[in-house]
């Protein structure tokens, strides 16, 4: 764990830093409140560098890997981000409904444990019907969704 | 008391029960769904009321109000979407019951505390509505700076295991914050020449994003297993028992007063609330060491304060006219709608409108206690939803729930960009909450900092100096000693003890 932590540290000081530099560019006013935070933060990531660092180096674990996810995982991770991504893409192109449903039923699919021809029908249809509800009735509260090609 | 009992009975009457009863009914499906607030509920359903007359449109509106604060609790605790800001606290406990298949425990909880909750807030606005707002006018920029500061303490007991790391994620929620206008000058910062970074990163989309979207990601890292037979059968025999009523009533009580207390101070509310006091209740309570990992305690404390807060706010507004809040502040709008003005004639004058609005509140409390404890396990069974299922409709209500807050796709980018890091954070066992925080109090320190700056000639010392001389900032002092020493001193007790 000390190695993921002292990367994760190194990303987090890299981020502070990258908003000090920022402050830079704001007013006095302005930037008062944000570079204290920096500073903070920066000072606490240094910390957390220095004091897991020194823990890496005395049991020098070479076996940690510094990803956390197996093979496996991180493919289903980057399908389930990939049908995001189209979801979000699709909801002023294609129409907000029609995206939602057709990105449920592949969540729902994909993710199915047990692809029987039972499962796959039931999976489609309550992806279909809750999808409709959550639709009409976000819609009947008030809620105007994008129109585009299609609903 | 005759005058109360007088009132009692006109919020009573068959229209006037009715509406409470909808006005909750609808509350609770608002609060409910992810990024519908009861303030959103209550400017959509304003339009409904300009027929009624006032005493009634008003009912109906607080009933709303009272719903929507419960409401927020049911997707927090099922799904892990906290359907209002307010409620992300709840989930920290709520959602480890539903794991370990107590989802019906914790609604039924949600429910019995909520209603203390608000039984407690709705008293003060009865009988010391006029003081209390009084006491409101104490709370200076200090004051405020500290209360802010005391919430960011809240981390030290949230990280015990990692404290740095803790605080570390407070910053980024910190600094989460300053994104839009700074709130003196009103100028653009850290907005990349982006209009839409102008509006600030909004809460909602944030607060999904981090608890709800890596949640799915999360559940579907692994292959999924069906759902095992002994929930099924423990939701189905799961029964309602009178002494759920009575389980914690320290707990009600203390959460309700802290709920209550950052409920009069203008600008904070039901989110500040439930993590104070979820913070205390990790301090003092008996089941601390539960607490983080599915306790009942846990919940009941948030929600017992954030229940209250609906009381609270309701102080300043209808005495002072000052909204605790942005849904009070569209309550007062639709008392202005109506032909009354907020003030102390409210409570003289407009009496006849004021005193049955306060008491439907407490009917509304009873509705909504019924409708939570009775429908806790038919609530309950969303989770025996096969999960693929369960993640694809909780991203649908996710997405949507964020697109409804201001009607902006670009609102659903930011749910998929904190989606993402909460599960990568939470891949490296970083805790999330401190940055909700951080994103939740950042606003409120700051001005209450820039306008210290400004009476104290950009002295820093100088304001600190006075935090010394004002009592409300000492208690305030050493509560935040208390908070940051208690999580440490219990811990090394707990090792003690091994």
């Amino acid at each position: 764990m000390q190695k993921k932590n002292v990367v994760t540290s190194i990303i987090c000081a890299a981020v502070f830093l990258f908003f000090l530099f920022q402050c830079g560019a704001l007013s006095e006013t302005a930037a008062y409140w944000p570079r204290m935070i920096c500073i903070v933060g920066l000072a606490l990531s240094t910390l957390e560098i220095a004091l897991e660092g020194s823990k890496w180096y005395r049991t020098r674990d070479s076996q940690e890997r510094l990803w956390a996810l197996n093979l496996e995982q991180t493919k289903r991770g980057l399908i389930l981000l990939g049908v995001l991504i189209l979801w979000c893409l699709g909801l002023n192109t294609i129409g907000f409904l029609v995206t939602s449903l057709a990105a449920l039923c592949a969540v729902a699919l994909y993710f199915e444990p047990i692809k029987s021809r039972r499962h796959v029908i039931r999976d489609i249809a309550a992806c279909l019907i809750i999808g409709v509800i959550v639709y009409v009735m976000f819609g009947y509260l008030g809620v105007h969704f994008p129109r585009a090609l299609l609903i | 008391m005759a005058d109360i009992l007088y009132y009692f009975v006109q919020a009573l009457t068959p229209v006037h029960l009715m509406v409470t009863l909808m006005g909750t009914v609808v509350g609770i499906i608002v609060g409910a769904l992810p990024g519908f607030t009861a303030t959103m509920g209550i400017a959509v359903l304003i339009p409904l009321t300009y027929t009624w007359n006032a005493s009634t449109a008003l009912i109906f509106l607080g009933a709303i109000y009272c719903g929507s604060m419960f409401g927020g609790s049911i997707s927090a605790i099922l799904i892990n979407t906290p359907g209002t800001a307010a409620a992300a606290a709840t989930a920290m406990d709520g959602y480890a019951m539903t794991k370990q298949g107590r989802a019906h425990e914790a609604l039924t909880e949600s429910a019995v505390s909520s209603f203390w909750g608000g039984i407690v807030g709705n008293l003060a606005l009865l009988f010391f509505a006029p003081v209390m707002a009084k006491w409101a006018f104490n709370f200076g920029a200090q004051e405020k700076f500290l209360m802010a500061a005391f919430g960011l303490t809240i981390i030290a007991s949230l990280s015990t295991k990692s404290i740095i790391k803790g605080l570390m994620m407070g910053c980024i929620g910190l600094l989460i914050a300053c994104v839009g206008m700074d709130p003196v000058m009103g100028r653009a910062r850290f907005t990349f020449g982006s209009t839409y970074l102008m509006g600030g990163i909004t809460m909602i989309p944030a607060v999904i994003g981090l608890f709800s979207i890596s949640q799915v990601f999360s559940s579907l890292k692994d292959t999924l297993k069906p759902k095992s037979q002994e929930d099924i059968v423990r939701y189905k025999t799961a029964r309602f028992k009178v002494k759920d009523f009575f389980c914690y009533p320290i707990t009600y009580l203390w959460s309700s007063l802290i709920g209550l207390v950052i409920g009069i101070i203008p600008g904070t509310g039901g989110d500040v609330a439930s993590y104070v006091a979820y913070n205390t209740g990790k301090i003092v309570s008996k089941e601390r060491e539960q607490f983080g990992n599915g306790s009942r305690d846990g919940v009941a404390a948030c929600e017992a304060a954030n229940n209250a807060v609906v009381g609270g706010t309701l102080i300043p507004t209808l005495t002072l006219g000052i909204p605790g809040n942005a849904t009070t502040a569209i309550l007062l709008s639709g008392l202005t709608i109506h032909g009354l003005t907020p003030g102390y004639s409210l409570f003289t004058d407009g009496k006849g409108v004021t005193y049955p609005f306060i008491m439907s509140m407490f009917l509304a409390n009873l509705a909504f206690v019924l409708i939570g404890v009775f429908g806790a396990k038919y609530f309950a069974r969303v989770t025996l939803t096969p999960q693929n299922i369960l993640a694809a409709v909780v991203l649908n209500l996710s997405l949507i729930g964020c697109y409804a807050v201001r009607g902006n796709v670009r609102d659903v980018y930011v749910m998929l960009i904190f989606g993402v890091a909460g599960y990568f954070l939470k891949l490296y066992k970083f805790n999330i909450v401190p940055i909700v925080l951080g994103m939740i109090l950042g606003d409120i320190a700051e001005e209450a900092l820039q306008q210290g700056l400004i009476l104290y000639d950009n002295d820093l010392g100088a304001i600190f100096a006075t935090f010394l001389q004002r009592p409300i900032c000492i208690a305030l002092l050493l509560m935040m000693v208390v908070s940051v020493c208690a999580p440490f001193v219990m811990e090394r007790r707990k090792k003690k003890a091994v």
